[in-house]
């Protein structure tokens, strides 16, 4: 029995930090060049060369994801890019098209992940991809744990799959609805989610039928971790390059704790606390999310998996704004994404616990007192309390 | 060269009879069971595709098997049973789409001929190239512009197929999105019409059957006023996709084909026009024109701008902004500014201010948060470059 690596999502460097704070062991990121996530903000090379050397002097893992479906010009872009990915030398890059992957073996030394786009979900896949170089595969989210089993009885390869976040309704990489109603390439990070969206259905048998029918609850895998520890999973991943910081804070803290309990227990043979995990579900849904399931890690995902009613997200929990940094007076230089008064009671996330902020004071930049952060803003935040940067600063939901 | 021919897909004797009355010189043979865009209920049974088989034995039309499943372990069982009898029967080509199937075949029909269909992907000469080596021949992709088809056929000696006409898959699930219907009564296989709220002219047709859900655009892929391009790629088949279809329409798509092939029409507009009329649905050429669904990327590349250096987090009008450096910046530097619209800004660093120390800087280390002065027209959001970006 091994402990599964935490992976998380890095949209910028930022988040990259966050995720490292609150327990993740790897990241994955993306840059402009062939990506999933076009209009996430990424990274530039500077970026990506700095989140490598925090994740190297943590002992932690960086994953770089290019995995499009490349057009010939994605490939003379790719060419381009070669030289200063691999100088970068990011742990492994995520990768879906075997002509980016013949490249990247190529002109790099760097480990392969077979992305969740090639859809690749039995052991016949695996070792397809493992006879051409493939250290991981990432298996398409309708993998169930029993199928994670069977592969690696009949071919030993690293396993890597989803446990939580947003779901692509379709199999992986088998949409193409944003290039034909938007004109943006589904495939190659312009996918603008149609299938969230409500539909008018007729049947000539039964009465016409409006829904969101297409619309995938957000996967939740907690109760699954004793499951994914003991089938030698060898890493979970957290979804959402373009989800807030506190998303990422929220879940990648709470699965690094689930993890960490599931594994004590099984490793100690001690029972495992449905009541904690039950604890550890109701902290996921505090944040913004589509109401969740399972996805296909018990079996295929069936109706139940669809949130048809889907009118607006499901939250307890606001973002108000990320501490950028500490001065040495103990003020917090924060960064606010919802606008908040001196009057507001606060909740700070940090990466050990939650506590409660009321008295504070607000000052600008320049150091002038204020009443009331604005959204966008940057504001220095002055307490008793005392709590690493990179928290981050919720309220509950009006 | 290749010698064209029309291919059509039949599931029944009664719609093999049909395309090859109608013009079809071959047929994609389906089973319910691993051909999972059919139309057709599954049966369970052995019977139906071993009738279907010795019946278009008879016919002089070459024949091969849709096994386009993506399958789960417990797929494998069926696909042998499948396979098995295909070998037996003498139908040795078969068409995939997952490409972990081509061992599997090989271990059981070592000489079959395979040809790989990914659906979405596979959409350069490059991957094309590299998946010839294992397969014998390729359907290509729906998103493929003519240009790129003309450069992917041109140099690799290889047998290629196209869907030249009819309706267009664009999404294909694991769920049976329809089963939530509040009067759906667990069939087996469902057929709906459908719009987005937001688009309410769009009609899109949906299939949903025990493999899952499948979404086709709200217009028919047509290519037929497309001839002499065509032609010019030397393909193995022009495939028309008449499932799901009335024997109406598939009467007119394939023969309309099957005549292009044997002399060009002289009036191919007309012919869409006539497309268009018997089947009720616009007729388009998708992706066949030009495919510029991705024609912003590099808009934001930075391995154009290693000079990037950060983004305005904060700004006090008449006083300061503030961002995180990517990199060393010095007092009295130039740098270069790109607002959210667009708008191109020349700042010069008369100041460097650390934000957490409120102290002045000469040169910042890189990955710091600094203020410098503010100037007119920079708003959150707006991209800072070093100079040599412009």
């Amino acid at each position: 029995m091994k402990k599964p690596e935490l992976l998380a999502p890095a949209g910028n460097l930022e988040k990259l930090k966050i995720a490292f704070q609150f327990g993740a062991d790897a990241v994955y990121m993306g840059t402009p060049i062939f990506g999933l996530r076009k209009y996430a903000p990424n990274a530039t090379p500077h970026e990506l060369r700095h989140g490598v050397s925090i994740a190297r002097s943590l002992n932690k893992h960086v994953y770089l994801v290019l995995n499009g479906f490349a057009h010939d010009t994605d490939l003379d872009d790719l060419k381009t890019a070669a030289q200063i990915i691999q100088s970068i030398q990011p742990h492994a890059l995520i990768i879906s098209d075997i002509a980016v992957f013949e490249w990247a073996k190529n002109e790099t030394d760097i480990p392969l992940h077979i992305s969740t786009q090639a859809s690749t979900l039995n052991w016949r896949g695996c070792e397809f991809w493992k006879k051409r170089g493939a250290k991981r595969i990432i298996l398409g989210r309708e993998a169930s744990l029993e199928d994670c089993r069977i592969i690696q009885s009949h071919c030993p390869i690293e396993l890597e799959i989803f446990c939580h976040g947003a779901m692509c309704a379709s199999y992986s990489g088998k949409c193409v609805i944003s290039n034909y109603t938007s004109g943006r390439d589904s495939n190659r990070g312009g996918c603008v989610q149609t299938c969230r969206h409500n539909f008018v259905v007729k049947t000539p048998e039964l009465s016409d039928y409006s829904a969101h029918i297409m619309n995938a609850r957000d996967l939740e895998g907690i109760n699954q971790i004793p499951e994914i520890i003991q089938s030698n999973i060898d890493s979970v991943k957290i979804e959402g390059r373009m989800k807030s910081n506190l998303y990422l804070a929220n879940a990648t803290r709470t699965y690094r704790a689930a993890i960490d309990y599931c594994f004590s227990c099984l490793t100690s043979n001690e029972s495992i606390d449905s009541n904690r995990l039950d604890r550890y579900r109701e902290q996921l849904k505090k944040v913004s999310n589509r109401t969740f399931s399972s996805g296909g890690l018990d079996s295929i995902p069936g109706p139940d998996s669809i949130n048809t009613s889907f009118n607006q997200y499901e939250k307890s929990t606001e973002l108000i704004g990320t501490i950028l940094s500490i001065t040495p007076e103990n003020d917090w230089i924060v960064h606010v994404k919802n606008g908040f008064t001196t009057n507001d009671t606060l909740t700070i996330l940090a990466p050990d616990n939650d506590f409660t902020l009321t008295n504070f004071e607000l000052k600008d930049l320049s150091g002038h007192p204020i009443n009331k952060a604005n959204s966008n803003k940057c504001v220095r935040v002055q307490s008793n309390l005392k709590t690493p940067a990179l928290s981050i600063l919720t309220r509950s939901s009006r | 060269m290749n010698q064209t021919g029309v291919a059509a897909y039949a599931t029944t004797i009664d719609e093999f009879n049909h395309i090859v009355t109608l013009g079809a010189t071959h047929c994609i043979l389906e089973d319910p069971r691993v051909s999972i865009r059919t139309f057709h209920e599954s049966p369970n049974l052995d019977a139906p595709l071993l009738q279907l088989i010795d019946h278009a034995k008879q016919y002089p039309v070459s024949l091969s098997f849709n096994l386009d499943i993506i399958p789960h372990h417990q797929d494998f069982e069926m696909i042998e049973s499948i396979l098995i009898l295909l070998k037996n029967k003498g139908i040795p080509h078969i068409r995939i789409q997952d490409p972990s199937l081509v061992s599997f075949i090989k271990n059981i029909m070592p000489h079959a001929t395979i040809t790989l269909f990914t659906e979405t992907g596979t959409n350069s000469l490059t991957a094309i190239s590299l998946l010839s080596k294992i397969v014998t021949a390729q359907q290509l992709s729906n998103e493929l512009p003519y240009k790129s088809l003309r450069t992917i056929t041109q140099p690799i000696p290889f047998s290629y197929d196209l869907m030249v006409q009819g309706p267009l898959m664009i999404q294909y699930s694991p769920r049976r999105f329809l089963q939530n219907h509040p009067e759906n009564n667990n069939e087996s296989q469902r057929i709906a019409t459908a719009y987005d709220d937001q688009y309410p002219k769009r009609m899109f047709i949906f299939l949903d059957n025990e493999h899952g859900h499948f979404m086709y655009a709200y217009f028919h892929r047509c290519l037929i006023h497309f001839q002499e391009k065509l032609r010019s790629l030397n393909l193995r088949f022009w495939i028309v996709d008449t499932r799901g279809l009335s024997k109406k329409i598939r009467t007119t798509y394939i023969s309309q084909y099957a005549q292009a092939l044997k002399a060009p029409l002289k009036d191919p507009h007309k012919q869409v026009e006539l497309l268009k009329k018997i089947s009720g649905i616009s007729q388009k050429p998708g992706f066949f024109k030009a495919n510029k669904t991705d024609q912003d990327r590099g808009t934001q590349s930075p391995y154009n701008s290693n000079d990037y250096t950060g983004t305005i987090i904060d700004i006090i009008k008449g006083h300061s902004v503030m961002f995180e450096t990517t990199q060393t910046i010095q007092e009295n530097e130039q740098l270069t500014a790109i607002t959210p619209e667009g708008r191109t800004i020349a700042i010069q660093l008369t100041g460097l201010m650390c934000p957490i120390t409120q102290e002045s800087l000469h040169q910042s280390r890189p990955f710091q948060l600094v203020q410098i002065p503010h100037v007119k027209g920079l708003t959150i959001k707006t991209r800072l470059f070093k100079e040599s970006t412009k």
